[in-house]
């Protein structure tokens, strides 16, 4: 059986009620201590699960709730939807099996009001920007669909033919009372009041549906024709409203999301005065903050700005779909075409603050600092340093890290020869390494395929088979909700588990997590099970390094090395795709939190496209089992793999 | 300061700079006395004595440019080979000893490659050791162990010591004469990023110190 295609068009093209109370986007935007960060990361994972995955195809797609009202509209849609999909494969083994007899109309008629009232409410959270409405506009498209023939089947046997005539002697004997009824509807619109208009629509049409499929086509078109009529002049205003209040809690959130530079280069200033003219500063109400301790404050600001970039991302998608509509142009209350999209320059300029904010806030330091405290200061910047450039472009911070600690290096001439002769002793046999291990990864990639090939390979439409990608690889398009999202990963899901796969840019949550995160790469992110660098290659690297537990890393590239290895961050893990969870992009960077954001890099965000809607584009979140990992300066085997 | 390259190609008889007559004062001194002794000789006698003369010079000259060719390209930059088939010759290298000085032990390098700059230009050999000596000269007679890196190519294979390989570095005993700290490592082999060998003849180095 060909499964349905998501489709453009309600039945009946109709919207209803009104949900007049918008509240402000729930986000985690927590500028706490590492402790906290870590519980924020972690609690981010368990909210990220709420999709459906391979282990359960029948979770619904996930809701990023800026209409507040989405997230529960979203689940009980779910719920019935999965209800009347049971039932109809039910009626529909019951037809086959025992005849159109034995079908039963009461559940038959109760299931068509309710799928087609479900229909028009999943079009109402499309409105709210959330792309769960659209499995769920394909799933009861799909089910009402699937109802006429059942319902047409037994009216055609004797009893059916009874209760089709009598259905159509009720529909005209409460004709008169409905003709009033569209008359007082029509009055509240001409009085603005289309939520109530449209709520007292929506109980006719549900009392309709349940009533005119168990007549002809033709026998049905006096009673159908007034109702659709109220219907026009209800929709369309109810439809602007409606868009009108998401858009505005879209607006709002993208206003409180987006970070400010010049606020934080203000903020840093401020800081660097205090750091300038003591050593310390008061921060945030924290006082007496070192150097370093001002410089990690600076990261988790960087860190909650950028997860901010890429919550205004998603939300400018949703946003987009306010105002081009689908590609069928359907649903557009403004001018469509291509725009160019500010989140990146935003994204950028608020990254090149916060480098600028390094140097910033480490030469304010070196003015002030005495000679003897040089060497635990420059160690601790190294590590704060280390963990930025771990997150970021980290040629470009060790640069100007680098070049920041010269001034404070330059108070404390015999540490300063020390440091320096450090970096010499260390860096070349460094990119030796890092070379080395790339080698070895590029051997290893002819077997595992970069993730996002992996999963696009695998997941093609296949003729009648359900799939994320379609059929001819050089169509140029993403990955795309075509059909159910339950249906599509039943399809792909088998497809993918057990395929090698090489993902890149993996950083364990917390020094606890079982888990690390894997960077977002077109349409594919995911997590692989925490490992760690067995204690013989560490004790190498840390003997490479000149490193023991009185002689730490002087240089940030050493830093970054080892505290990597320990911490469990790698360049790249290859292994096998244990499962998959299918996310809506719109929905998994609008609900990102902070600590979450480390799987897009900073300073950067993930391209939307605009050739074709953000809407039903998705995102596949790969759960990888590891067999080797790549560390900066090796490749090493997991035990027992 | 020597001429460089360019200068010495545009060198003629006769024309040199003053250090040239500065050096090779009893040959200009031995030109002066031919022509004034020469006063009472026959022209064709003077002039094949004149010509003679002039030859002498040029392959003074000849044999100047070339001592200033190869004195621009051995002192200054050193050499590296590595004993593979084909031999690979390196007309630089450098020797480095970067003292931490916190007791923690510091690392000797001999580099093909500007030690300041990194490995950016092929082939690209470092051989690199750690060490408890405070100076290059007491290095001299030293055997350290050492880890050796080697890429002919950017983008190209790598071989290696390995993860944990280290391979004899013997270096020669100090001489104070020259600007180079020369060591040598024996027959032997190198692993590439796979682990597998590859027979090497040895390694010399004669690398430029700071």
């Amino acid at each position: 059986m060909k499964l349905p295609v998501v489709h453009r068009c309600s039945p009946y093209r109709r919207q209803g009620i009104v949900f007049m109370c918008v509240s402000q986007l729930c986000l985690l935007r927590w500028i706490v201590s590492p402790i906290v960060f870590v519980a924020v990361a972690l609690n981010s994972c368990e909210i990220i699960v709420a999709n459906p995955t391979t282990r359960d195809v029948t979770k619904p797609l996930a809701t990023h709730n800026t209409v507040a009202e989405a997230g529960p509209l979203s689940l009980a849609l779910y719920a019935i939807a999965i209800d009347v999909e049971k039932f109809v494969s039910e009626s529909e083994k019951t037809l086959q099996a025992k005849g159109a007899t034995a079908l039963q109309p009461k559940l038959l008629s109760r299931w068509k009001g309710k799928t087609n009232q479900a229909y028009r409410e999943a079009e109402y959270l499309r409105t709210m920007g959330e792309p769960s409405s659209t499995d769920l506009l394909s799933r009861l498209y799909s089910t009402s669909t699937r109802l006429n023939p059942l319902i047409q089947a037994y009216c055609g046997t004797p009893k059916g033919s009874q209760l089709s005539a009598s259905i159509l002697k009720q529909l005209q004997k409460q004709q008169p009372g409905r003709e009033k009824e569209y008359v007082k509807i029509l009055g509240m619109a001409e009085a603005k009041q289309f939520a109530e208009a449209q709520k007292a629509l929506d109980k006719i049409g549900v009392e309709m549906d349940e009533s005119i499929h168990f007549i002809g086509l033709v026998e049905r078109q006096p009673f159908y024709t007034p109702y659709a009529m109220t219907r026009s002049k209800i929709d369309p205003p109810m439809f602007n409203i409606r868009i009108a209040v998401a858009r505005k809690a879209f607006e709002d959130a993208i206003a409180s999301n987006r970070p400010d530079p010049a606020a934080l280069t203000a903020w840093v200033a401020a800081a660097a005065n205090q750091l300038k003219a003591t050593g310390k500063a008061t921060v945030d109400g924290k006082a007496d903050l070192s150097g370093p301790q001002v410089l990690e404050a600076l990261s988790q600001r960087w860190g909650a700005g950028h997860g901010g970039c890429q919550r205004v991302q998603g939300l400018r998608w949703a946003l987009r779909w306010h105002r081009d509509g689908d590609s069928s142009g359907t649903y557009g209350v403004g001018n469509g075409g291509a725009e160019v999209d500010p989140s990146f320059s935003e994204a950028r300029a608020w990254n090149d603050a916060a480098i600028t904010a390094i140097g910033t806030i480490i030469t304010a330091n070196a003015e002030s600092i005495q000679p003897a405290d040089v060497p635990m200061q420059h160690r601790q910047y190294l590590t704060v340093l280390a963990t930025m450039s771990e997150l970021g472009d980290s040629r470009t911070i060790q640069l100007k890290g680098n070049e920041a600690l010269a001034s404070l290096l330059a108070k404390n001439s015999v540490y300063q020869e020390s440091a320096k002769n450090y970096e010499a002793a260390t860096r070349d046999l460094m990119t030796f390494q890092s070379r080395l291990a790339n080698e070895v990864s590029d051997a290893l990639s002819k077997q595992f395929g970069v993730a996002d090939s992996v999963v696009r390979e695998n997941s093609r439409i296949q003729g009648l088979s359900p799939g994320l990608y379609s059929e001819t690889p050089a169509a140029p398009i993403l990955a795309t909700l075509f059909y159910p999202a339950d249906q599509t990963l039943l399809t792909i899901g088998p497809k993918l588990v057990g395929k090698p796969a090489r993902t890149e840019g993996v950083l364990r949550i917390s020094p606890t997590s079982k888990t690390s995160a894997v960077d977002f790469s077109v349409r594919t992110y995911g997590t692989v099970a925490a490992v760690m660098i067995p204690e013989p290659q560490l004790r190498q690297m840390k003997q490479d390094l000149l490193v023991d537990d009185s002689h730490p890393p002087l240089s940030i590239a050493a830093t970054k090395a080892i505290d990597s290895a320990v911490m469990g961050n790698y360049a790249a893990v290859g292994g096998t795709i244990a499962g998959a969870q299918l996310e809506s992009m719109i929905t998994r960077f609008i609900s990102i939190s902070d600590a979450a954001a480390i799987i897009v890099p900073r300073g950067t965000t993930i391209a939307g496209t605009t050739e074709q809607t953000m809407m039903n584009q998705m995102a596949v979140r790969i759960d990888v089992d590891p067999i080797w990992i790549q560390h900066d300066l090796g490749i090493v085997k997991v035990p027992g793999k | 300061m020597l001429p460089r390259i360019s200068d010495v190609d545009d060198f003629k008889p006769f024309d040199l700079p003053f250090c040239f007559v500065r050096s090779h004062f009893s040959l200009v001194l031995l030109i002066g006395c031919v022509l004034v002794a020469g006063s009472g000789c026959s022209q064709e006698k003077l002039k094949e004595m004149a010509n003679s003369v002039n030859e002498t010079v040029r392959e003074q000259a000849d044999n100047l440019n070339k001592v200033a060719v190869d004195a621009e390209i051995i002192p200054v930059s050193g050499r590296a080979e590595i004993m593979l088939t084909p031999p690979v010759e390196m007309k630089a290298a450098y020797a480095r000893l970067y003292v931490i000085g916190d007791g923690r032990p510091g690392v000797l390098q001999f580099t093909s490659y500007d030690p300041d700059k990194g490995p950016n230009t092929f082939p690209a050999l470092l051989i690199r050791a750690n060490t408890t000596a405070t100076s290059i000269a007491g290095l001299g007679g030293q055997s350290l162990n050492a880890q050796v890196f080697f890429q002919t190519q950017s983008g190209g294979a790598i071989l290696s010591t390995g993860e944990t390989g280290l391979v004899p570095v013997t270096i020669a005993p100090a001489d104070p004469s020259k600007k180079t700290l020369d060591a040598t490592i024996a027959a032997g082999s190198l692993i590439d990023s796979a682990g597998k060998p590859t027979a090497i003849g040895g390694i010399t180095i004669e690398g430029v110190t700071p």
